[in-house]
């Protein structure tokens, strides 16, 4: 593999993720499911889910309500093979639990974000192109620690923490 | 780019995929559409969508046929971004005429309500809004959907850093800051020109904002000019 390959596998891994957020923030669920492997290892703020069904189930019930948007950055793609890339990128999270964007004629009061995660994700080359295989994001800052947000309430009724 | 030694490369001419190994000085016959090509030349033919320019846009368009690679797409894309970035860069340091060069004539543009029609009204807009005070706009998660090797979309979040009265080329120091002061969905249509890639149309949805209440100058300007459309 040559630098320009490299290159076009960092430029199409960046693209997967930051199409990722651009749906899961404005809650389109099952394209962004989509945009995981049928086997996706993933977990946040210590909720594991595996596989697409339980990915989207988790999407719905963490953020079919409220408001959220993920702004990503530093974001650093490492190719190990033709087929295979790691990323690293901070997510800086702006978040309201109770209140839904598109439902208000104004937008929402807010002071600053209200967390910031350690992304890493493991993507794979697939013939639908480059789909999200792991994801774990450890949380290094955040606003009233002691508030579960819904994705943790909802882990915790489900078994899945 | 040009070659220096034996390199595989996959040409696509009018739909056709020819995928071999080439010297620099070869020439490559292709019977079935009646034109030969030294191998320099057909890498000058890949890399113009790339610099952006019309030509080779124009060949695809006489086929009838879409023959964009994942390459082009990628070009494309880059551009794009470019361009949106380029943008923030002169409108945060009040170049507003190069800012609003970077739009269509035409540009069709709403954001915070105000609705503005065309670069003379933007740049009139960019001068009352942003003539005073300080903002930077941090541009983030741009997905670029190329809609074909004219069009695209650009669609980003955009992270406001502002403060209505002080001028931080007059400041000492740096300027307070209690964190961002609003935050916007931002989507954008792009379009190729002959000058490259420009805005227009630009639509923004403020999602999260300090101080609701506060009027910014934009939204002030806009309601005073008459150019307020109601939406947001």
């Amino acid at each position: 593999m040559n630098r320009d390959e490299e290159r076009a596998i960092e430029w199409d891994c960046q693209k997967t993720m930051r199409q990722y957020y651009d749906y899961v923030d404005h809650r389109d669920f099952d394209s962004a499911a989509n945009l995981f492997t049928e086997d996706i290892d993933w977990m946040s703020h210590g909720v594991a889910l595996h596989g697409r069904k339980e990915l989207r189930d988790g999407l719905q019930a963490a953020l079919g309500e409220g408001t959220i948007r993920h702004i990503l950055s530093n974001t650093v793609v490492n190719v190990i093979d033709e087929d295979n890339a790691e990323l690293n990128e901070y997510h800086t999270l702006y978040y309201s639990a109770d209140e839904e964007y598109e439902n208000l004629d104004g937008p929402i009061a807010f002071e600053g974000p209200h967390r910031i995660i350690d992304c890493f994700a493991a993507l794979r080359r697939t013939p639908e192109g480059w789909r999200i295989a792991k994801r774990r994001a450890p949380i290094i800052f955040r606003r009233n620690p002691d508030e579960p947000v819904r994705l943790e309430t909802w882990g915790k009724n489900e078994g899945k923490i | 780019m040009l070659l220096d030694h034996e390199i595989p490369r996959q040409y696509k001419i009018a739909n056709r995929s020819v995928s071999q190994n080439f010297t620099p000085n070869e020439v490559v016959s292709i019977v079935d559409v009646e034109i030969v090509l030294t191998v320099a030349m057909l890498d000058r033919l890949t890399e113009v969508p790339r610099l952006g320019t019309r030509s080779l846009k124009n060949s695809h368009r006489s086929t009838g046929e879409n023959i964009m690679d994942r390459e082009q797409e990628r070009g494309i894309e880059w551009e794009c971004q470019k361009i949106m970035r380029r943008y923030y860069y002169h409108v945060d340091r009040r170049e507003f005429e190069k800012a609003a060069d970077l739009f269509t004539v035409d540009v069709d543009w709403l954001s915070h309500g105000v609705k503005l029609d065309g670069r003379a009204q933007l740049v009139e807009a960019l001068y009352a809004s942003l003539g005073e005070g300080t903002i930077r706009h941090v541009l983030t998660n741009s997905v670029v959907t190329v809609t074909d090797n004219d069009h695209a979309i650009c669609r980003s979040y955009n992270t406001l850093y502002y403060s209505a009265d002080a001028e931080y080329h007059e400041a000492d120091n740096p300027l307070a800051l209690e964190g961002p002061h609003r935050l916007l969905d931002s989507y954008a249509e792009l379009t190729r020109m002959p000058e490259g890639w420009r805005i227009s149309k630009r639509r923004s949805l403020l999602v999260f904002r300090r101080d609701p209440d506060e009027p910014v100058r934009l939204e002030s300007w806009g309601k005073s000019e008459g150019k307020v459309s109601g939406q947001t």
